[in-house]
C-alpha cells in the first residue's frame, strides 16, 4: 500500500476507534504546545524505535519528533492519540518513559506492537511507527547503508545494472 | 452563448487527448474542457526531493473527483489464502468485507489525465478477447475486430514512441515498433530465467517509455518511479504526446479546470450545445459534435446526471445500460526476499511480461485470461520508506538494519486479468451524496464473480510458484482484488455495440440515441481484454472514432 495513503487509512481506523470507543475525534489538543514531559516521553519513544547506529542518526537526531508534533497539531485525531500514548507510556513504570531502560523500553514497545489491536497502545504504536519511519526515511542523512544515496531525479539508474 | 468550435472533447485523457489531436490534425477546431489542472513536470513531480517517496500520484487542487461505493461483497473465510497481506501490518483488511483501498479508483484529473501516472504499459488488445460470446460463450463481442483497429494502434505507437520487441503471438502487426525495446531490470532478468524453467516465455513489456530520444523527446533514465509522474518528459503519457501535437496544429482551445456540468439536447435527439463551469463562471458553448472523454466512471454520472422529462433515464439511455457492465482490474502481487538479487528498485517497471495465460482459454476451468508481469518498481519497492512499511517489521535497530539488508531484495511478480461483467457491478448515481455543483456523486458497485476468483486463485499460485523458482526465501506480501478495490483499470459503463437495446454506443463510438454524441473512453469495452493495459486500445478506439467523425461516416 502507498506510504500516504497508508497513513489516511491509519488515521481513518484512528478516528473509527475513537467514535467506538466514544472518545471525542478532535478534542481541544494543544499539540501545538505540548508539555516538556509530553515532549520528552514521545522522543524516547521515537529513538527507540529508530535509535542511532554507526551508520545514521536517531528519530531525534533528525528532527523526526519536532516534525510529528507539527503533525499534530494540523491533524487532532493524530494529536489526540499521541496525547494518550505519551500518558500510557509514563504508566508503564515508576516515572517517565524516557527514564526507564532502553531494554525497558523495548519490552514496553515489543508488548505495545503485539497487543489488542483495538487499543490504544497498539494503535499508538502502529500509526506512529508509520508516520516516523516515513518522516525518518524522508530525510537523506537517515539513508546511510543504503544502495541509494540521491532521489531517484534527476540522475535516474542508467544501465548497465549489476 | 457562441460557437466557434467544430467539436467539443469533454477529458483530455488517453480517449480525449488522442480524439482532439485527430480531429485537430484534419483541421477542426476543438474546445477540449479539463477538469482537472495542467500539472508542471518541474513543480508537481518531487522525485527530485528526499522526501519523493511519500508521494505517489502529482496531488494537486481539484486533481481527483470524489466518488463513493456501494456495499461490497462478504468475503468468504474458505478463500483467505487470497487475503492481502505484508509482513509489517499483517491483515490489510480486518473486517469480513471488500474495502476500497486508498481511494478505490486511483485516477487523476489533470490535462493528460491518468495516463500521469500511468506505468507506461502499451498493449494491443488480444484479438480473441474481443469475441468472448461468439467464441467462447462468455461475456460480450466487440461488434469490431483486431483488424478493424490494427492500423490506429500502428498510427499511436509512432505517435508516442512505443519501444517493444518484434514478437508479439496473436497480436499480429503491420509495422513494427517505433523503438527497440528497452534493457532488462535486474528483477525484470531474475523472473525471465525462473520463468524458463518452468516453461513460461518472459518477453520484454511493450512501453509507452522511450528506449532512445525520439520526436524532441528524451530517453528514459530508469529511476524506476512512472507511476509517480515523468519529469524527464520520455513517458508517452497523453499531455506530452497527443495534447503537445494537438496544440502544434493551432487549433486547440485548451480549457482546464472546466467542468462540464449540462448536455443540452434539441431537435432529433442532438446535443445542441453544452454547459461547463470554470472557477464560479458558468459558460455555454454550441456544438456540431460532443465527444465524452471523462472515463468510465465520470462518463455514465454524466449522463446519468442529465435527466430531464424528455430524458427520464439520462442521456442516451434508451438501452438503460449507461453505467452497466462496470468493469474493473482483477489484480494481484506476491513479493518475496530473494538473497542473491539486489538493486530490485532500478530500470524500467514492469519492463517484463508474459502473454502465456492471456488468450480468453488461457487459464483452466475458465474463460478470460490473464498475464504476469514484474511488478517490484510498478507497487512501489523502490525507496525504504516503502521497506520500512510493508516488508520489515519491528522497530530498532533490527528494523533499520532490516530496511539496510532487505533493500533491494524483493522481487515481485504482479498479474491482471480479465473480469466479466455481472448484473451487480454496476455504476449508479449516489442519492445522498452531491458534488460542490449539486451534481451527485458517481457511485460504484463492484462484485466479484465466480469466474473472477478462480482466475484469483490461478494467479496468486502461479505467482507463488514464480517467486520459489527465483529463489525466495520468503514471502513478504501479497495484495489482491478478492479483499480490496482497487481499480486503475475501468471499463463497460457505455458498452459499444451493434443493437440500440443491448449497448449505448455503435461500432464508431457514436450513441444510439444523440446523433452528434460520442464517448471515446475505456466506458465503451464491451470486454476488458485478459489483463492488458488499456491506454492504447482507447487511444486507438479514439483516434477510428475521430476519423468516422471527420469522414462524415456517421451522423452529421
Amino acid at each position: 500500500m502507498l506510504r500516504s495513503d497508508l497513513r489516511r487509512q491509519l488515521l481513518k481506523v484512528v478516528g473509527a476507534f475513537f467514535l467506538a470507543q466514544g472518545l471525542p475525534v478532535a478534542p481541544a489538543f494543544s499539540a501545538a504546545r505540548p508539555s516538556a514531559v509530553e515532549r520528552r516521553t514521545f522522543a524516547a519513544f521515537l529513538d527507540a524505535l529508530l535509535p542511532r547506529d554507526d551508520l545514521a542518526g536517531s528519530a531525534s537526531d533528525l528532527r523526526v519528533d519536532e516534525q510529528l508534533w507539527a503533525l499534530a497539531s494540523l491533524d487532532g485525531r493524530f494529536g489526540r492519540l499521541v496525547a494518550l500514548g505519551c500518558q500510557w507510556l509514563n504508566l508503564t513504570g515508576t516515572g517517565s518513559f524516557a527514564d526507564l531502560a532502553p531494554s525497558d523500553q523495548i519490552k514496553v514497545i515489543e508488548w505495545m506492537s503485539a497487543s489488542d489491536w483495538n487499543q490504544i497502545p497498539r494503535r499508538f504504536y502502529e500509526l506512529v511507527r508509520q508516520t516516523a519511519v516515513e518522516t525518518y526515511y524522508s530525510n537523506p542523512a537517515a539513508w546511510g547503508g543504503l544502495p541509494i544515496k540521491a532521489p531517484p531525479q534527476p540522475l535516474g539508474y542508467p544501465p548497465p545494472w549489476q | 452563448m457562441n460557437r466557434r468550435y467544430d467539436a467539443v472533447v469533454a477529458g483530455s485523457g488517453a480517449g480525449g487527448a488522442a480524439t482532439a489531436w485527430r480531429l485537430c490534425a484534419q483541421g477542426l477546431k476543438v474546445l477540449l474542457l479539463e477538469a482537472g489542472p495542467r500539472f508542471e513536470p518541474s513543480l508537481d513531480y518531487r522525485l527530485h526531493l528526499p522526501d519523493w517517496e511519500r508521494q505517489v500520484l502529482p496531488r494537486r487542487r481539484a486533481s481527483q473527483a470524489e466518488v463513493s461505493f456501494g456495499a461490497f461483497s462478504a468475503l468468504n473465510p474458505e478463500e483467505r489464502s487470497l487475503r492481502s497481506w505484508n509482513a509489517v501490518a499483517g491483515p490489510v483488511v480486518r473486517g469480513d468485507s471488500r474495502e476500497p483501498m486508498g481511494p478505490g479508483y486511483w485516477h487523476v484529473l489533470g490535462v493528460g489525465g491518468s495516463t500521469l501516472a500511468f506505468v507506461g504499459e502499451s498493449h494491443r488488445l488480444h484479438p480473441e478477447a474481443m469475441k468472448l460470446q461468439s467464441r467462447f460463450g462468455a461475456g460480450c463481442d466487440w461488434p469490431i475486430t483486431y483488424a478493424d483497429l490494427e492500423p490506429y494502434y500502428g498510427l499511436c505507437e509512432q505517435l508516442i514512441g512505443v519501444a517493444g520487441p518484434e514478437e508479439q503471438g496473436a497480436r499480429w502487426r503491420s509495422t513494427p515498433f517505433p523503438l527497440p525495446p528497452h534493457p532488462f531490470s535486474p528483477a525484470g532478468r531474475r523472473l525471465q530465467s525462473a520463468g524458463s524453467r518452468l516453461g513460461m516465455n518472459w518477453q520484454a513489456n511493450s512501453r509507452a517509455a522511450l528506449s532512445m530520444p525520439y520526436d524532441g523527446r528524451p530517453a528514459c533514465n530508469y529511476c524506476g518511479n512512472c507511476s509517480r509522474g515523468c519529469p524527464v518528459g520520455d513517458k508517452g503519457s497523453a499531455d506530452v504526446t497527443f495534447i503537445r501535437k494537438a496544440e502544434q496544429t493551432g487549433r486547440l482551445t485548451l480549457m482546464t479546470n472546466s467542468r462540464l456540468l449540462r448536455l443540452h439536447p434539441a431537435g432529433g435527439g442532438r446535443i445542441a450545445s453544452v454547459e461547463y463551469v470554470r472557477g464560479k463562471a458558468r459558460h455555454r458553448v454550441e456544438t456540431p459534435v460532443l465527444v465524452l472523454a471523462a472515463g468510465a466512471i465520470q462518463t455514465p454520472r454524466l449522463l446519468l446526471a442529465n435527466r430531464s422529462r424528455q430524458h427520464p433515464h439520462g442521456l442516451a439511455n434508451s438501452s438503460r445500460q449507461v453505467g452497466r457492465n462496470f468493469m474493473e482490474s482483477v489484480f494481484w502481487s506476491s513479493t518475496g526476499i530473494v538473497p542473491d538479487l539486489g538493486n530490485s528498485h532500478v530500470g524500467l517497471p514492469s519492463d517484463t511480461i508474459c502473454w502465456d495465460f492471456n488468450g480468453p482459454q488461457g487459464i483452466p476451468d475458465v474463460i478470460g485470461g490473464c498475464r504476469f508481469h514484474s511488478a517490484v518498481q510498478e507497487i512501489g519497492l523502490v525507496g525504504p520508506i516503502a521497506y520500512a512499511s510493508r516488508i520489515v517489521k519491528g522497530f530498532g535497530r533490527a528494523l533499520k538494519e532490516g530496511v539496510r539488508n532487505q533493500f533491494g531484495h524483493c522481487l515481485s511478480v504482479g498479474a491482471f486479468a480479465e473480469f466479466l461483467p455481472n448484473d451487480e457491478s454496476r455504476v449508479d448515481l449516489d442519492p445522498t451524496r452531491k458534488d460542490e455543483f449539486g451534481m451527485a456523486l458517481p457511485r460504484i458497485h463492484s462484485h466479484l464473480g465466480q469466474p473472477e476468483i478462480r482466475r484469483l486463485r490461478f494467479m496468486a499460485a502461479q505467482a507463488r510458484r514464480l517467486l520459489q523458482e527465483a529463489g525466495a526465501s520468503i514471502l513478504v506480501e501479497e495484495y489482491g482484488a478478492w479483499d480490496l478495490f482497487s481499480a486503475t483499470h475501468v471499463f463497460g459503463t457505455c458498452r459499444m455495440g451493434a443493437s440500440a437495446v443491448h449497448s449505448v454506443v455503435d461500432a464508431q463510438g457514436r450513441s444510439h440515441d444523440h446523433p452528434n454524441l460520442y464517448i471515446a473512453d475505456a466506458s465503451v469495452f464491451p470486454s476488458s481484454g485478459g489483463g492488458e493495459a488499456p491506454s492504447l486500445t482507447i487511444q486507438a478506439l479514439a483516434l477510428r472514432t475521430a476519423d468516422n467523425i471527420v469522414s462524415g461516416k456517421v451522423g452529421s
